[in-house]
């Protein structure tokens, strides 16, 4: 078994088989940003689809939210004998931009962070931004 | 004047002056060696962030007992705070290992650089996929 750091190792036998996909059933639900003026995303729409994540993202636009549209995230768990799911990325791809979302479940809060890379002419700087959410 | 597209109101606002730095983040609040804020880390134990002719270089070691583990040099992608601004305040990274990969994500957080890990197994080894936070210090 191959490892990056002391963490990538299994401790202990769990008696049970491992791998496999994380379960993102715990990460599920409809999120609010906690900033109802925020100017960045307002809402995350987590859903499940054949045991895998799908995120639909919603950004702070006038008069109505920017619908992202829904994608496939990936989930992640706390640890690598762990398979509940804590913690996601996902991957927009805007055309004149990118988004990616890492995301994690802390005390009852999504914390979002976003990473965000221009690709046309505009002169933006690329830049990244930390929201919070609740459900 | 010019409309530019947008996904969320944070895209728009006054674009930097680039007539004399050019076009690239300003590196130097990253750049350094981050040490982490626990000795007793399982996850990574040093970054060495460096710039390379505007471009950010980040340099990775996993603690593993009572040494640590190299993860390579590798090229980054900074951020700044905002649309109109350069100073950088997060970075990301990839690294790709034959049976591992990782997506390094992380901000400055006053003086600390906080760095969270995505981690994708690639091998049969039963392990869950798994994220993990870690602090540094300068």
């Amino acid at each position: 078994m191959k490892f990056t750091r002391a963490e990538d190792k299994l401790i202990g036998e769990s008696g049970q088989a491992g791998g496999g996909p994380v379960d993102p059933s715990p990460l599920t639900g409809i999120w609010l940003n906690t900033d109802k003026r925020t100017g960045g995303i307002t809402k995350l729409v987590l859903t499940q689809n054949d045991g895998g994540l799908m995120v639909r993202a919603f950004g702070a636009c006038d008069p109505a939210p920017c619908d992202w549209g829904e994608v496939r995230g990936e989930a992640f768990s706390s640890g690598v004998g762990s398979p509940e799911g804590m913690a996601f990325t996902v991957s927009y791809q805007f055309g004149f931009m990118e988004t990616f979302l890492a995301v994690y479940f802390k005390g009852g809060i999504l914390v979002l962070d976003s990473f965000n890379t221009f690709n046309d002419d505009s002169g933006r700087s690329n830049y990244f931004s930390r929201e919070f959410f609740h459900n | 004047m010019k409309s530019h597209p947008f996904t969320r109101a944070n895209d728009l606002g006054v674009a930097v002056d680039r007539s004399s730095n050019g076009t690239t983040v300003d590196l130097s609040p990253l750049v350094g060696t981050w040490n982490s804020t626990n000795k007793a880390t399982r996850g990574i134990i040093k970054i060495i962030l460096s710039d390379h002719e505007g471009i950010l270089m980040v340099q990775s070691f996993g603690a593993w007992e009572s040494s640590s583990i190299d993860w390579g040099t590798i090229h980054g992608q900074a951020f700044a705070g905002n649309v109109g601004t350069l100073a950088s305040v997060g970075f990301k990274a990839f690294y790709n290992f034959s049976f591992l990969q990782t997506h390094v994500a992380a901000y400055l957080n006053k003086r600390i650089l906080v760095v969270d890990t995505y981690n994708t197994f690639k091998d049969d080894s039963e392990r869950f996929n798994y994220f993990l936070r870690d602090h540094f210090y300068q």
